[in-house]
């Protein structure tokens, strides 16, 4: 019988005595999205299969430990992007997110208003359309604002569950998304300058 | 006094530009000031424009990756982990 609601204390236990009905559920139900996420991070289908693999290791070694205090999507989520923050520690730079970020302040005068004015959005527009330069600029965000990114804008969680999944304050997740956007919008433009 | 006020009330560019990136939590009043200043500021109309045109460019990549997807594989894989992890 399939179910909708994964979070209830029932479902859970059916989980944590690993029923094949409910494990098969769960499964099916949040291995594509799991690997869309994984993908979107990493982009390479092996590295993103490994990673899956390990995330649902990590996750029916910690059934036991699951009280449902949040939703199980997001305990999912949580695990996979520990994982995925794990695979690529060695590269990934540490973002200050209490002093101002001086590539976008460049962008400000003192009084607050622009001392670079954004480009023209028809000229913008070029750039922006180019998937390839595009993901180029994305490449070169910090792995944290690509996840805030990607969870906010194509996988449509709420701040609450995005907050939890990447264990940061709301403030802190306004910055992230705040600073994503700016660096690939003046990434974006520089291509468009050279178009 | 009134100008004073109206400067606090009316956003600066600089927290135009944030507001912008985190619409969809702002309440009535913060996007009312929103609205207030690109009435009168044309360099963050173009830039509201620029972060729209940006979204919508993030979904167009991330579906263009999804496609691309083999889903024979992702079968496989789903059947292997259900396999492993369930009695």
């Amino acid at each position: 019988m399939a179910t909708d609601n994964f979070s209830s204390p029932d479902f859970i236990l059916r989980l944590k005595k690993k029923e094949m009905e409910a494990v098969s559920q769960l499964v099916e139900k949040y291995n594509p999205v799991l690997y869309r996420g994984a993908m979107a991070q990493l982009k390479e289908p092996v590295s993103a299969e490994e990673v899956l693999a390990d995330t649902w290791e990590a996750f029916f070694a910690a059934i036991d430990r699951f009280e449902g205090k949040s939703h199980i999507r997001t305990f999912l989520f949580g695990i996979l992007y520990n994982k995925i923050r794990e695979r690529r520690r060695h590269n990934a730079r540490f973002i200050d997110l209490e002093n101002p970020d001086p590539i976008i302040d460049m962008q400000f005068a003192n009084d607050g208003h622009w001392a670079n004015q954004p480009m023209d959005p028809e000229r913008f527009v070029g750039a922006s359309q180019d998937l390839e330069a595009v993901e180029n600029c994305l490449e070169a965000l910090a792995e944290k604002q690509k996840q805030a990114f990607y969870l906010q804008e194509v996988e449509g969680e709420s701040r609450e569950e995005i907050c939890k999944i990447l264990e940061v304050t709301s403030t802190n997740l306004g910055v992230l998304i705040y600073r994503a956007k700016n660096q690939l919008r003046i990434c974006l433009e520089a291509k468009a300058v050279g178009l | 006094m009134l100008k004073r006020w109206m400067n606090q009330f009316i956003f600066s560019c600089k927290d135009v530009s944030f507001q912008v990136c985190n619409r969809a939590s702002l309440g009535l009043l913060t996007r009312f000031r929103l609205f207030l200043h690109s009435l009168v500021c044309g360099p963050c109309r173009n830039y509201i424009v620029q972060i729209e045109q940006l979204d919508s460019s993030m979904k167009d990549l991330i579906s263009s990756r999804q496609n691309s997807l083999e889903q024979t594989n992702l079968d496989e894989l789903t059947k292997r982990i259900i396999n492993k992890h369930g009695n």
